[in-house]
């Protein structure tokens, strides 16, 4: 018999709900039932830090490549614009 | 190079019409529009130069190479100057300067094309499983079905500061299928919300949400494959 | 405390506790809680469009986690299933009652009254080598391996399968992992009984454990 009640979620269905968790997409039940299994779930609870850690270096990739060729001819096409041609 | 401004085809915008009057348009789109009908070059180049990669990554979708998708760039640009005349402002800037810039996509990648519907859910089992000792136990295991046999080993936080772990997951990124990787590109690398989001690409909350978690959870095991082989 | 079921409505603020990371993190938004000063209760934290959640002490058990803190709440006060939910909040005082040992001690605790069910049991099976080796076990790990000889024909032996829960709630007593101890051992009292009912009864025990232990300051119109 499983030591989890059937109501409580399990880790693999947890993991498949995290973006909607962050987002705060989910229901009031289901955020609830979430943060429960969290506290009580070391595994998932690492998980999440884990997610959640990607999430923040992948936030450092932010950066500017506009190639200076590109950058020269769009200003070009802004000025012909502004002078109406 | 755009010479002359066309008319017409992929740069007819959905919102352009007489008047080109700013209804309900944020501060910020209001002023920074105001700039560049005043001829503002520091403006432009900023607005520019901030929507670049999200503007390639999107345009990738639909054409082969990221060198076609600089060169749709390029023509979405001029469609948005011949229409920031016109425009009215009933949707963001932002997500105006996209529908346009699809279009464009769309009419160059033609058969080329490599666009997923956006529906489609990409099943990636066994894809990038390489190093994952993670696993759940079976849904008729006697005590935890469902919960983790073996859990995620602790990540080190130091780890993360490696510049390592930027190459690993902008590899990562690099490989997922492209829906993944527009969405994931504009709502964690260049830290869009899910409304704008959706508002630019025309797909749901839902679609966006699901298409975002598998790339995450794609990326996650990337960088988790590689934090174990760092420690190893 | 007013009592909390349904919208109390009330507009004066509403004591309650909550269970934070180390520093006052909160759990899942990793938000930092304002400290009480010299002055009084720390600043009021609100979030527009979401709510601050609180344990009546009823609802501790549920939210086990490394510092507790009694906390005043802006009303109107909505009641939930295992905890209550207000506009804003802030910090009064910690409870330095809880701390590490007190943490750790819950889970043990807990894990004991599991043992107990399953000594019991197996003595009600005739099982009373196994009924004493594990009553004599001392520490959570022993009690673990001792269980887990013991829970050999779970499937088909109740007392075996108790066992078992004894095995995995004091595996994670051991390990300072109280609330999955906790929950386990809730869970062991349901299949003890036979009586999912057994569940909160077996919860606000542990409410009661920890409100004793912890030295929660009950008001007497307050008492639960």
């Amino acid at each position: 018999m499983s030591v989890a009640r059937p109501q409580d979620i399990a880790c693999r269905e947890l993991v498949e709900i995290l973006t909607e968790f962050l987002d705060g997409a989910l229901d009031e039940h289901s955020r609830t039932q979430v943060e429960q299994h969290l506290v009580l779930c070391s595994g998932c609870a690492e998980y999440l830090r884990q997610f959640r850690a990607t999430i923040g270096v992948t936030r450092r990739l932010s950066e500017q490549d506009l190639p200076e060729q590109m950058k020269e001819s769009l200003l070009d096409a802004f000025r012909h614009w502004r002078h109406g041609s | 190079m755009p010479a002359a401004v066309s008319t017409g085809g992929p740069f007819e915008s959905p919102d352009a019409a007489q008047g080109g009057v700013l209804s309900s348009l944020s501060a910020e789109d209001h002023a920074l529009i105001e700039r560049l009908r005043s001829g503002d070059e520091r403006a432009f180049l900023t607005l520019v130069e901030k929507n670049h990669r999200p503007m390639v990554r999107v345009a990738m979708n639909y054409v082969s190479s990221e060198g076609v998708a600089e060169e749709v760039v390029q023509e979405a640009w001029v469609g948005i100057l011949q229409g920031l005349g016109k425009f009215e402002g009933r949707c963001p800037l932002r997500a105006w300067m996209f529908r346009i810039l699809i279009n464009c996509a769309k009419m160059r990648g033609g058969r080329e094309a490599r666009s997923v519907p956006f529906s489609a859910l990409e099943r990636e089992d066994g894809e990038g499983e390489k190093r994952s000792i993670e696993s759940f136990r079976p849904p008729d295991d006697p005590r935890w079905p469902g919960h983790w046999a073996h859990a995620p080993e602790r990540w080190v936080d130091e780890r993360l500061g490696d510049s390592q772990a930027l190459v690993r997951i902008k590899a990562e990124i690099d490989k997922l299928p492209p829906n993944q990787r527009q969405v994931i590109t504009l709502r964690d690398i260049e830290d869009w919300d899910s409304v704008e989001v959706c508002e630019a690409l025309g797909i749901s909350e839902a679609n966006q949400r699901v298409l975002l978690h598998r790339a995450r959870t794609r990326v996650r095991q990337a960088l988790a494959g590689w934090a174990a082989e760092v420690t190893s | 405390m007013p009592s909390a079921t349904g919208d109390t409505g009330a507009e004066q603020p509403m004591r309650a506790w909550k269970f934070l990371g180390v520093g006052r993190v909160a759990p899942f938004g990793g938000h930092t809680w304002p400290a009480p000063g010299a002055a009084g209760p720390g600043a009021w934290v609100r979030f527009p469009g979401r709510e601050v959640f609180a344990c009546r002490p009823d609802d501790l058990p549920w939210w086990i986690g490394p510092e507790l803190w009694e906390i005043e709440l802006e009303g109107p006060i909505r009641a939930l299933e295992t905890q209550v939910a207000a506009s804003a909040g802030r910090l009064v005082r910690q409870v330095h009652g809880w701390d590490a040992a007190t943490l750790r001690a819950f889970g043990v605790a807990c894990a004991e009254r599991a043992r107990n069910l399953a000594v019991e049991a197996l003595g009600r099976d005739g099982r009373v080598e196994e009924a004493e080796s594990l009553a004599r076990a001392r520490s959570m790990l022993e009690l673990s391996r001792v269980a887990r000889d013991c829970a050999g024909d779970a499937r088909t032996r109740l007392s075996a399968n108790l066992a078992g829960y004894v095995a995995e709630s004091s595996m994670r007593a051991s390990q300072g992992l109280a609330a999955a101890a906790a929950n386990i051992a809730a869970n062991a009292a349901v299949l003890a009984h036979g009586d999912p009912a057994v569940f909160s009864r077996a919860r606000s025990w542990q409410a009661r454990w920890i409100a004793e232990h912890a030295g929660l300051d009950l008001l007497p119109a307050a008492a639960v």
